[in-house]
């Protein structure tokens, strides 16, 4: 027994992690920059994606320091969501609950994202003659009533993905274990979560009233 | 308080065989639980329309809340049966068998899987021998009232039958098993044998199988602080890995 | 040479032990039990065990703790038994401890120890108030580990049915069903022990497990083993009344410092806490200032039911009384009595933090049991090279734990059952073995007919049970049974009453063969075992009834209130040496253990010497 296989803890921890480095990161910086487009105007947006546009290696990065791990995360997380019983039915308790939201945001987020990245960061490649995007041509986008409500839903349940994945992975991690702290972390959880959710909300809200 | 006590059984005649359901009659008396009510229909084995059926099939053996035996889903809940007291239980009554063991018949399933699950997490201190070896070392307080907490376990099952990552046919060893490794990790010589139960919580169904949604945690009769436990061995299992991966 | 094969039957703390030292000198053994061990009903046993340990400088001793031991089995104990017993306490409480089991400690870290009944010293090493649970969970532990190790095959889920005997009449293993498919097979071994608990069931209604049928022991008994003792059924004071159930109230509540008092008016409805100190009787403090709450159970039930039934003054005229610990910190209460105070207070739903427990005494524990043999050293300990001790009448039978009779008398002390059960398993284990060595020829070499035979017995009685379609039903003959053993044969025994139940119980033989079965399936079909153990429990229920029926004295806890003598308080008095002379005739007419043997016409009683030539037998007092 002690030369026990540590493979499927490797895996889960490694999707753990995965979901915080790089993909819940990349996600906040994301919120970050798109706020710009509220907070600091349309220009501020297009010049922050000129200077990510103009970072070396950046097709290198985006594919395997944010796509490949997101496309990682999701495969396991699909795994472990298809083994699962849900049961906030029977048992309808706040952790149950955020547990039962955790595997259906995944799903979600899932979706969304490979609509968005084909949609916002692919598309346009062969169907414009753009060199980078720029805020007209998303604000275009956003001129489809379902286009909003699609990202109103994918942003909502990304974000939720990601707080809660960051609350789990301090447990998980073993670095909150008293029932305090993971309180405690709850409620750090939930204040980045919030911040995170009004930068996308509100550059979303900027485009389509733009 | 009507005089009678309806309740619905979801019965089941043999492992494989449909499951259905039965209505029986039961007479109200003053602080009866579910047992009495079990216990009267072995007295008068007849549905509510008149068909005289098998008494009930459960399994029980305490009736104090001790050994765990007569864990069963009461109206939508897994608890045990002597202590889900029919004045506080909403009407009809609705008692269904545990939902992740393979049901044996009616409302009795197997448990064994639970048990299967100490053997692999080592959950025993590896004596010598039973001779007279004298006292083993001091114990603070404190830490004796840590370890009583998780070895009031009874396996009852009902934090499994409620986690849902604990599947039928899954192989986490789930909650109960989690908190043994605790409790043996932290007792006085069996943390001897810490490295060999943290490797094996590594291995499949191991304790990366756990969702957190806490559920064992509230439905524990013995409000055992699971998730506790777990938190504390999510932290020792990684703080394995790196040795397994740094010293070996 | 074939290796020696061993069955124990049963997996409380008895058996467990048993097959502990079995496993440990290397041996196989088949570990048979009607439930998964853990879930035995070692699991209700609360408030701890005994050892004089002597860590309060009190200076208690092994020796003291055998002489509270016997006296409080009002001498009716076989001394070398107990004296063994009470001299291995210390070191088997710390061998519990070095398995793990949380014994509350001192502020110092050692082992802590607190009062129980019928001594005057801290004598009771405890894990909060689930005892029981905590050491069976331990063995339970150790047992699982020689499982992984290939040593011990645990068939849970299957009921003991009978014993397999070759033509010398010794056993050679056993007829068992698996109670989930009714299947019924043939075990064998070289040695069995059986460790299958009371038959507290045989009363209904009682602090036991719904387990404890005692069917296993009457199953041997109608085989030709010899009961002893069967009319001593300890009542125990404290137990809350339940309509499946009593609930056990530990005597640690008592040993913790819980009060027993009843309002000194009679009939006084007022709220317990309304009634002060001066308009309270605590009757047992007021009877036994050495003592107070602390008397031995019998005494402390017989005082309880005299108070409540024959002087009236049970709470609101009933059969109650208050167990009062409210002026205990809370603290306190949740550090060494937790598993009661949940009880309490999941059951009755009430705080007994902050109102007093309603309780009254019930059913808890059969002294007797099996009778079982022993040989002593000439400094009266048992011979541990004697395959004899612990065997019953049936060569290469042994039967060890509640299901034995000789460790306790006519009065067991609270703490003394999981002592008595852990000792008894150290050392019937090593027993056996040393049977085994002597024994001429193995299981294996028997000839395969008898195993056969048995097997077909016990397939023709499940098959005459399966095709049983009378009137009664066997649950509510059980209750019947239960309510009317209670009323006849518990704390006050009447020859009248006791004698009807002769006829009563023979008519219950013949109202069992007018039962339905109610169900003929075979997936776990509770209602066809359940037809056994009601045939067994009523064989028993002849046992004690006609042993207390012929027992014409009062003795620990069998109660003959027409019999009873009372003992004068001043030992210097005339009336005291008179009462002495009429002390020492019951003593040489009565001082003897009960012998039930099977008959067609019912238990066949005889009589047989106790060794008291340790401990010279005085008239008991507490006061």
């Amino acid at each position: 027994m002690s030369e026990s296989n540590s493979a499927p803890f490797l895996l889960r921890r490694f999707q753990s992690l995965l979901g915080i480095i790089p993909v819940g990161a990349f996600f906040a910086e994301h919120a970050f920059t798109n706020g710009l487009a509220f907070f600091q105007g349309m220009e501020h947006w297009d010049e922050a994606v000129a200077f990510i546009n103009g970072l070396p290696l950046l097709l290198f990065m985006e594919i395997f320091l944010i796509g490949v791990p997101i496309i990682l995360h999701a495969l396991i997380g699909i795994y472990i969501w298809i083994f699962c019983e849900t049961n906030v039915q029977h048992y309808g308790y706040f952790r149950n609950w955020l547990y039962t939201l955790q595997r259906w945001t995944g799903i979600i987020a899932i979706v969304f994202i490979g609509y968005h990245v084909y949609k916002l960061r692919i598309e346009w490649h062969y169907t414009t003659d753009l060199h980078i995007v720029n805020s007209g041509y998303v604000a275009a986008y956003f001129h489809e009533l379902w286009h909003v409500i699609f990202y109103f839903v994918g942003i909502s349940a990304a974000t939720f993905h990601f707080a809660n994945g960051l609350w789990n992975f301090g447990v998980k991690w073993g670095i909150t274990v008293g029932e305090r702290a993971q309180v405690i972390s709850c409620y750090i959880c939930t204040a980045i979560g919030v911040a995170v959710y009004v930068f996308f909300m509100a550059s979303l809200y900027a485009f389509t009233t733009a | 308080m009507s005089s009678t006590i309806e309740v619905h059984i979801k019965r089941q005649k043999e492992a494989g065989k449909q499951p259905y359901w039965e209505k029986f009659r039961v007479p109200y008396q003053a602080s009866m639980n579910v047992i009495t009510i079990l216990q009267e229909i072995q007295r008068n084995p007849v549905t509510t329309s008149g068909e005289k059926v098998a008494p009930v099939a459960w399994d029980c053996s305490c009736l104090e809340e001790v050994c765990g035996a007569c864990t069963m889903v009461i109206n939508g809940h897994v608890r045990q049966s002597c202590s889900a007291l029919v004045d506080k239980l909403e009407q009809p009554i609705v008692l269904e068998p545990m939902r992740k063991f393979p049901v044996v018949r009616d409302l009795v399933v197997n448990r064994q899987r639970m048990f299967e699950s100490l053997k692999k997490i080592q959950a025993w201190t590896a004596i010598d021998g039973t001779y007279d070896l004298g006292p083993a070392e001091k114990q603070a307080p404190q830490h004796q009232h840590e370890l009583y907490l998780f070895a009031r376990c009874m396996t009852c099952g009902c934090c499994v039958d409620a986690c849902p990552q604990y599947t039928r046919e899954g192989d986490f060893v789930g909650p109960a098993a989690l908190g043994q490794a605790y409790l043996f990790n932290n007792n006085k010589s069996a943390r001897f044998q810490a490295e060999e139960r943290l490797n094996a919580l590594m291995g499949e169904g191991g304790i990366q199988d756990c969702g957190n949604a806490q559920n064992c945690v509230r439905v524990c009769p013995k409000d055992i602080p699971l998730t506790r436990a777990i938190a504390k061995l999510n932290g020792a299992t990684m703080a394995q890995f790196f040795k397994n991966l740094l010293f070996k | 040479m074939a290796q020696s094969r061993f069955i124990v039957v049963g997996g409380g703390l008895a058996g467990l032990m048993t097959v502990i030292k079995l496993a440990e000198a290397g041996n196989q053994v088949d570990l048979f039990s009607v439930v998964p061990v853990k879930r035995s009903h070692s699991v209700c046993a609360q408030g701890g065990i005994n050892g004089a340990v002597n860590t309060k400088g009190e200076g208690d001793s092994p020796e003291t703790h055998f002489y509270d031991t016997v006296k409080g089995g009002d001498f009716l104990a076989h001394q070398p038994f107990c004296k063994d017993m009470c001299y291995q306490g210390p070191a088997i409480i710390y061998l519990m401890d070095r398995m793990g089991v949380p014994f509350n400690r001192t502020n110092e870290g050692l082992l802590d120890f607190r009062r129980f009944g019928g001594t005057l010293y801290n004598r009771t090493a405890f894990a909060g108030a689930t005892t029981g649970q905590q050491l069976l969970y331990a063995l339970d532990e150790q047992v699982r580990r020689f499982e992984a190790d290939g040593l011990v095959n645990k068939y849970e889920r299957y009921e003991f049915l009978g014993v397999v005997k070759d033509s010398n009449g010794s056993c050679r293993g056993i007829v068992a069903v698996d109670m989930d498919t009714l299947e019924i097979k043939s075990f064998k071994a070289d040695a069995v022990a059986l460790a299958t608990g009371g038959p507290g069931l045989v009363y209904g209604r009682s602090t036991n497990s719904m387990i404890n049928t005692g069917s296993a022991a009457s199953s041997v008994y109608q085989d030709g083993a010899k009961y002893a003792n069967g009319e001593f059924i300890q009542i125990h004071p404290t137990a809350i009344p339940g309509t499946d159930k009593l609930r056990l109230m530990s005597e640690s509540a008592r040993g913790e410092g819980g009060r027993v008092w009843v309002p000194k008016q009679k009939g006084d409805s007022r709220p317990p806490r309304q009634i002060s100190a001066n308009e309270r009787w605590y009757f047992l403090e007021e009877k036994y200032p050495r003592f107070g709450n602390l008397v031995p159970r019998d005494i402390a039930a017989q005082e309880i039911y005299n108070v409540c039934v024959n002087e009236g003054y049970g709470l609101g005229g009933g059969n109650m009384v208050y167990l009062d610990l409210t002026h205990i910190p809370r603290e306190q209460l949740d550090k060494k009595l937790f598993g009661i105070m949940e009880i309490y207070e999941k059951f009755a739903g009430d705080d007994p933090r902050d109102v007093p427990m309603k309780i009254f005494p019930a059913v808890h524990y059969s002294m007797g049991g099996l009778w079982v043999d022993y040989e002593r050293t000439p400094d009266g300990f048992l011979d541990r090279k004697s395959p004899r001790v612990h065997m019953t009448n049936i060569p290469g039978l042994y039967a060890v734990g509640e299901v034995d009779y000789q460790y306790h008398g006519a009065n067991r002390l609270g703490a003394n059952s999981l002592l008595s059960c852990l000792f008894g398993g150290m050392v019937t284990g090593p027993a056996m073995m040393e049977y085994v060595k002597n024994l001429n020829g193995a299981s294996g070499d028997q000839p395969g007919s008898i195993y056969d035979d048995a097997e077909s017995r016990w397939k023709d009685r499940f098959n005459q049970i399966l095709a049983m379609d009378g009137e009664e039903n066997p649950y509510r003959l059980h209750h019947e049974m239960g309510e009317q053993m209670i009323r006849t044969c518990t704390i006050v025994r009447f020859n009248k009453a006791l004698s009807e139940n002769e006829g009563y119980l023979n008519g219950l033989s013949d109202r069992w063969k007018k039962c339905s079965v109610l169900d003929t399936g075979i997936t776990r079909n509770q209602s066809a075992l359940f037809m056994n153990h009601l045939w067994n429990m009523i064989e028993l229920a002849k046992v004690i009834n006609k042993g207390a029926l012929l027992r014409d004295e009062c003795r620990g806890s069998h109660l003959k209130p027409d019999l009873k003598m009372e003992q004068p308080k001043d030992q210097n008095s005339p009336e005291y040496k008179e009462f002495l002379d009429k002390w020492h005739k019951q003593n040489d007419e009565w001082l003897k253990t009960t012998i039930a043997q099977w008959s067609d016409e019912g238990p066949q009683i005889s009589y047989e010497p106790v060794d008291t030539s340790i401990i010279k037998p005085i008239p008991r007092r507490y006061d």
